[in-house]
């Protein structure tokens, strides 16, 4: 076990040195090295423990990418009770959006004969949200699952930090087998707590709060397949808009104006999930999740998924579509002011593929490793004239992880 | 809010009728037990992809859920 820990540090390091060289900031990197020396001292050595360590990359087609180092680790602490922690960081470089680059900007007269002061008063600059833009998450997380008889019972806590951003999340999930455990009933209430601040007003904090409840069932049908069914009812509540993003107003010229959106949001989700064996070490999934909510976005997604085990690794293949209506204020540009404005893409009307591969499998006695590569292609027919980037976005995103055991 | 609620009792109707009504003995799991039949593939990067996916769409959650494969766990 020591060993495998003595490993799992190496490969964490390098991964957070990579992810130094993105950054910069040794300190930065100390904080992180200090986070990830502290998780593994708190697990005691005799403890049957797993160590996962990933490195997790995304690079899309707008100019964002990032890198996410993370570390899991899972630990018995007796034959009823287990931990798991993980920490986390999403290194985002490159651009999300140059307001001093964009097309509205460019395309206005004003702007070529004067400076930004011309036209933004009382401000000494527009620095544009994305000048050598990069910013990056920590996230923390912390459970216990303590195992009654056929009931499960689990707090957690998961903390993600920006430089601009606050969220913590409790949890608590109670899970109950039925039926010489045929059946598997759960329930999770999780609260978040959210805190904004734009790097241009600090002073000013921006909070939401959600509220979700999610009930799951899932059934062994027969011997060879099973299904699953989830509610989950949400209500965020308080500033949901992005305080980075701006609409235009009658003219293509105008001054922009930030966006606003509705205080509350209710949201309803259905989901439903059957999986198949095929024999011969394979099976098959399919999965359908409805979603609506009080902005009238509704949404519809399909996933299948095919599985087959070749020898000690195990081979999956993945296609997800998904397709949204677009919420009843989005607007790709506004004639006239009205109380609530965003051309935020991710509220207009598109649909979406994402195509997966993974392979996972054991490659020592110890160690087991996954690979995972997904290709995300977004469709849509907006003007994107508007818009930084010149058309709907594609991304790869892939994750590669070795557990310890 | 339009909920298809004629579709959601009818799904729900069936889940509850179906609970309990096939029973799997302990040795006939085996097939359920093995990796190709976790829900989602139990795969640890699920976390990271599912994040990136909530940057360029609106709906999340509902895909979660406990047990699975053989229930043994």
């Amino acid at each position: 076990m020591a060993k495998a820990v003595l490993e799992a540090v190496v490969v964490a390091a390098d991964g957070g040195r990579l992810c130094l060289a993105l950054m910069g900031g040794r300190s930065a990197w100390r904080r992180r090295a200090l986070m990830a020396a502290l998780l593994l001292a708190w697990v005691p050595l005799e403890a049957d423990a797993t160590f996962d360590t990933r490195l997790n990359g995304y690079a899309g087609s707008d100019g964002v990418s990032v890198l996410s180092p993370q570390e899991n680790v899972h630990a018995d602490l007796d034959d009823r009770t287990q931990v798991a922690l993980r920490y986390g960081v999403d290194a985002v470089s490159a651009a999300s959006f140059n307001y001093a680059r964009s097309k509205t900007h460019l395309a206005d007269p004003r702007r070529s004969v004067g400076n930004c002061k011309s036209c933004h008063n009382g401000v000494d600059a527009i620095s544009g949200a994305s000048r050598n833009y990069r910013d990056a998450r920590q996230e923390l997380g912390v459970s216990v699952v303590r195992h009654v008889g056929e009931t499960d019972l689990t707090p957690s806590y998961i903390r993600s930090q920006e430089d601009d951003y606050l969220s913590q999340t409790l949890g608590l999930g109670l899970t109950q087998n039925l039926f010489d455990r045929d059946t598997i009933v759960g329930l999770e209430l999780m609260h978040s707590d959210n805190q904004s601040d734009a790097v241009w007003n600090k002073a000013l904090v921006r909070e939401s709060t959600t509220d979700t409840a999610t009930l799951s069932l899932t059934q062994i049908l027969t011997r060879l397949n099973e299904f699953r069914l989830n509610a989950e009812l949400s209500d965020p509540r308080g500033y949901m808009a992005n305080p980075y993003a701006f609409v235009q107003i009658g003219d293509i010229t105008a001054q922009p104006v930030f966006e606003n959106e509705p205080t509350f949001r209710g949201q309803r989700i259905l989901g439903a999930a059957f999986k198949q064996s095929l024999g011969r070490e394979s099976s098959m999934e399919f999965d359908y999740r409805y979603y609506n909510d009080t902005w009238g976005v509704t949404s519809n997604t399909l996933r299948a998924q095919v599985d087959k085990q070749i020898g000690p690794f195990t081979l999956e293949a993945s296609w997800r579509r998904y397709a949204q209506t677009q919420a009843w204020f989005f607007q790709n540009f506004y004639l006239q002011g009205q109380e609530y404005m965003t051309r935020d893409l991710k509220l207009a009307a598109f649909n979406d593929d994402l195509y997966g591969l993974a392979l996972r499998g054991k490659v020592s006695e110890n160690v087991d490793m996954d690979l995972s590569y997904a290709h995300y292609v977004r469709h849509d027919k907006l003007d994107y004239r508007l818009y930084y980037a010149n058309g709907p976005v594609t991304s790869d995103m892939w994750s590669l992880g070795f557990t310890y055991h | 809010m339009t909920i298809p609620w004629k579709a959601s009792v009818m799904v729900a109707s069936l889940a509850i009728l179906s609970v309990g009504c096939a029973m799997v003995a302990p040795w006939d799991k085996d097939e359920l037990g093995k990796p190709t039949m976790q829900f989602g593939g139990d795969d640890a990067s699920q976390p990271f992809f599912a994040h990136a996916l909530i940057t360029n769409e609106e709906a999340e959650g509902g895909e979660g859920g406990s047990g699975g494969g053989c229930g043994c766990r």
